[in-house]
């Protein structure tokens, strides 16, 4: 018993570890997409958003996020300030694929990888579970092209692998608008008003994807350092998307293990 | 350790060939039960049912349990194949849930592998398997129960929660003592004061990796309860603290936890008299710091509100908020005697039951911190004070009477103040509701009886209006037939004024019993002392089977 009461530890402050998380650059960086299930009717995102944001000031570029708009929180109402419809196919697709605002929202799947047990990763584990993926080494880098014609996105990436990669590796490539600003539900004053937020800012909405939500084939059975690999991709921009707001984000993924091993993300122009 | 070896091999090898023989020719005796609930579902959008790719989805379980003489253990295997829509979708495949050994010697008993326990009330440690609400946080580990004295029951255990096909992250410890004072001593075994006290220490262990905060690795709760009964008067009261916790549910804050519950009654023929207060405050206790939803809680928080069983009544059900809740509830029971005008041939039994739940009062702990901010103690809050916010009131009244020799009669009212924004998570504002329901039953002839419900519910808010019909008819003890409609009339939106209608069979013989049903299930909560669970609406055919031997 005493041994047993003596395992307790009170935590005095600062709460926080104060730490700089490494972010210096280097040629081949292991990047990190966080595929991140919202709702503009779900109270708690902004405050999970805003750490995800905290996140992605601390990492730069080596942190994506995708906000995907799924499941009964990203549902329009017929009437009032949530109308508007952000869910689209690919959303729609993956959350039924991995099960995640069956759980709940806001979660995230990141890299699509299991962290502690979870592939549905909840909001708590965020931080950790980027800082543990981000020291992984990469294992193949994409390069990206991007531009805008008209109304038709075109992306070219390149696919470089920096080890003997075994196994059948997917492509797929996803259009992003950054900061739409429409109404969210909030219930956090230090986030911003409540219960609405009017002019939100949704980062890195999915709009959809330029080759299906599951992506082609990039390279199979097997991937040497000598090889390179390219991939073109073309959409036509809806017109209700602001194409000055634009991004291609294109990942790699095991087909066996659904883990994203690199993922890129270039603005298109 | 080779006996052991043998008593689960043959476990695991005659597991599927003793469903239905359960008699079987070695030494000791195997129990057991089994379950299956399937459904086939139909796409119906109108009803907002969502899209169920895999069209058909079970849920499956099957008990064993050996027992010879002191020595007992059992094995759990389920199935979901995927698991039905309202259940957590990482119940996923199949696979041996659970398995355990016992073994018991006068006032010893040791049992490793999966065990449930409660401590006190569960205010402090809970692991129990519900069903109905997906929920299963047995503890792998160890536990040993030990009586070193008549009157003196001491709990120590070990392990690690239950997460689906896996283990949580966090190691639980904790220890439990209880005394009964009247059997310490043989001249106080017949006083008219009972006592009983009891003692609770929990301790989790979790790595902390979090790259932001600094996390307690070692959380540790205690708590102390009194049981006093004093002829007709019974007392129970239970104080919980738990060390800084900070969670995914209480938003990384550092303030302690506290959790009070108070239980007090009077019963005596005819009558019944009962109060409660309960005190919730930064209570959320979890094997696993960043977990939500039902999975890994070490402790149970029941809710103090009177669990209804009529459809509509239970329509806005409402869960514990760990995070902070004070709650009060109060009921009466009386049964009116027999000849009089009320009470009638038979008697009548009235209830009247109100509860009503609030926020706690959150202060700010200074200037530069907002309430509840993360990386902080969050919050202050006077003990006795209550918070402004109403999370929930439930005020309703019960009458159940005999009419004559064949025809019973209930009927019931309640009116509810629920909050969904607190309640659910999501925006809906505070709903008040009033459901009224008559309930009769007729015996027609031997082993016949036919019942029927009228329900409706009023609300401006929400979905608005309800009503609710069912024809129940049984041949007792084998089959029961039902149909019924429940009707979304007052929705102020036209192409959602739904019917659901639903048809159900069932049959029983001896232990096994089949029941399907067929139609439209609405989206609702399914709560069980104030845990709960939503389940998306549905349309199709569920089948469930269930047998024990």
């Amino acid at each position: 018993m005493i041994s047993i009461t003596t395992s307790c530890d009170i935590i005095e402050p600062p709460y926080t570890t104060g730490n700089d998380i490494d972010t210096t650059t280097g040629q081949a960086q292991q990047k990190v997409l966080v595929e991140y299930f919202t709702g503009h009717r779900c109270v708690n995102c902004p405050t999970e958003a805003y750490k995800l944001k905290q996140m992605k000031q601390q990492y730069g570029d080596r942190l994506i996020f995708i906000s995907v708009h799924s499941g009964f929180f990203a549902e329009p109402l017929p009437s009032g300030n949530y109308t508007a419809d952000y869910r689209t196919t690919t959303g729609n697709e993956l959350d039924a694929a991995f099960s995640v605002t069956a759980i709940s929202t806001p979660n995230a799947l990141i890299n699509r990888t299991n962290y502690e047990s979870n592939l549905v990763i909840p909001p708590a584990s965020w931080a950790a579970a980027i800082a543990e993926y981000l020291l992984h080494i990469p294992m193949a880098v994409i390069y990206l092209e991007t531009s805008l014609q008209g109304n038709t996105i075109q992306v070219n990436a390149g696919v470089k692998p920096k080890f003997q990669i075994d196994g059948t590796y997917m492509i797929s490539t996803y259009i992003v608008e950054d900061s739409i600003i429409s109404y969210q539900k909030n219930n956090n004053p230090e986030i911003g008003t409540t219960p609405d937020i009017a002019d939100y800012a949704h980062r890195y909405m999915l709009r959809g994807s330029m080759n299906g939500t599951f992506g082609d084939t990039i390279f199979s059975p097997v991937a040497m350092p000598a090889d390179s690999f390219s991939k073109t991709f073309t959409t036509a921009a809806n017109p209700t998307w602001n194409t000055s707001k634009l991004y291609a984000v294109c990942f790699i993924y095991n087909k066996s293990t659904d883990e994203v091993i690199q993922v890129e993300m270039k603005k298109i122009q | 350790m080779n006996k052991l070896k043998f008593t689960i091999t043959c476990i695991f090898a005659c597991s599927f060939s003793f469903i239905i023989n359960a008699q079987i020719n070695i030494p000791g005796e195997i129990r057991g039960d089994f379950q299956a609930d399937f459904q086939i579902y139909q796409t119906d959008s109108v009803i907002g049912a969502p899209d169920v790719p895999e069209k058909f989805l079970m849920n499956s379980y099957l008990n064993l349990v050996y027992m010879k003489g002191n020595f007992s253990a059992g094995v759990r295997y389920e199935a979901y194949y995927n698991a039905l829509l309202g259940y957590d979708p990482r119940y996923k495949g199949n696979g041996i849930a659970s398995r355990w050994a016992s073994y018991k010697h006068k006032d010893f008993e040791i049992t490793a592998g999966n065990f449930y326990e409660q401590f006190g009330s569960g205010i402090l440690l809970r692991s129990y398997e519900d069903r109905n609400l997906g929920m299963d946080n047995s503890i792998d580990g160890v536990r040993i129960n030990y009586s070193p004295y008549k009157g003196i029951f001491l709990k120590g255990i070990a392990g690690y929660h239950r997460y689906f096909f896996d283990k949580g992250q966090g190691i639980i410890r904790g220890a439990d003592a209880e005394i009964h004072v009247n059997s310490l001593r043989e001249k106080w075994e017949e006083k008219d004061l009972k006592v009983i006290l009891g003692g609770s220490f929990v301790s989790k262990y979790q790595q902390d990796k979090d790259p932001i905060y600094v996390l307690p690795e070692n959380v540790g709760a205690l708590a102390g309860r009194l049981t006093m009964v004093y002829k007709k008067i019974n007392l129970f009261g239970e104080y919980a603290y738990k060390i800084n916790d900070p969670s995914a549910v209480n938003r990384q804050i550092y303030k302690e936890g506290q959790a009070f519950f108070l239980n007090a009654s009077y019963a005596t023929k005819g009558f019944s008299v009962l109060a409660a207060v309960k005190r919730i405050d930064n209570m959320n206790f979890r094997s696993d710091r960043n977990a939500t939803g039902n999975v890994l809680q070490i402790n149970y928080l029941p809710s103090l509100t009177k669990p209804h069983a009529y459809a509509l009544t239970g329509y806005y059900p409402y869960a514990s908020q760990p995070n902070g809740e004070m709650a009060i509830m109060g009921q009466i029971a009386y049964k009116i005697p027999k000849k009089t005008l009320i009470g009638g041939d038979y008697g009548a039994d009235l209830n009247v039951n109100f509860s009503r739940v609030h926020d706690i009062q959150r202060l700010a702990i200074n200037d530069t911190i907002s309430i509840g901010q993360s990386g902080t103690l969050g919050y202050s809050s006077p003990f006795t004070a209550i918070g402004d916010e109403l999370f929930f009131q439930d005020v309703n009244l019960g009458f159940g009477r005999r009419m004559n020799k064949n025809l019973r009669l209930n009927l019931e009212y309640v009116y509810i103040i629920y909050n969904t924004d607190v309640i659910e998570g999501h925006e809906g504002g505070m709903v008040h509701a009033h459901v009224g329901v008559v309930d009769m039953s007729l015996r027609l002839k031997n082993k016949h009886a036919i019942r029927w419900e009228i329900q409706h519910l009023f609300t401006d808010q929400d979905k608005g209006n309800w009503i609710m019909g069912l024809v129940e008819y049984t041949i007792a003890p084998k089959w029961s037939f039902g149909v019924q409609d429940i009707f979304n009339y007052g929705n102020s939106d036209a192409g959602k004024r739904i019917h659901f209608y639903l048809a159900s069979v069932a049959y029983t013989h001896n232990s096994s019993r089949l029941a399907i049903n067929y139609g439209k299930q609405r989206e609702g909560i399914v709560c069980v002392g104030g845990v709960c669970r939503s389940v998306p609406a549905s349309n199709g055919l569920s089948v469930s089977i269930t047998t024990n031997f």
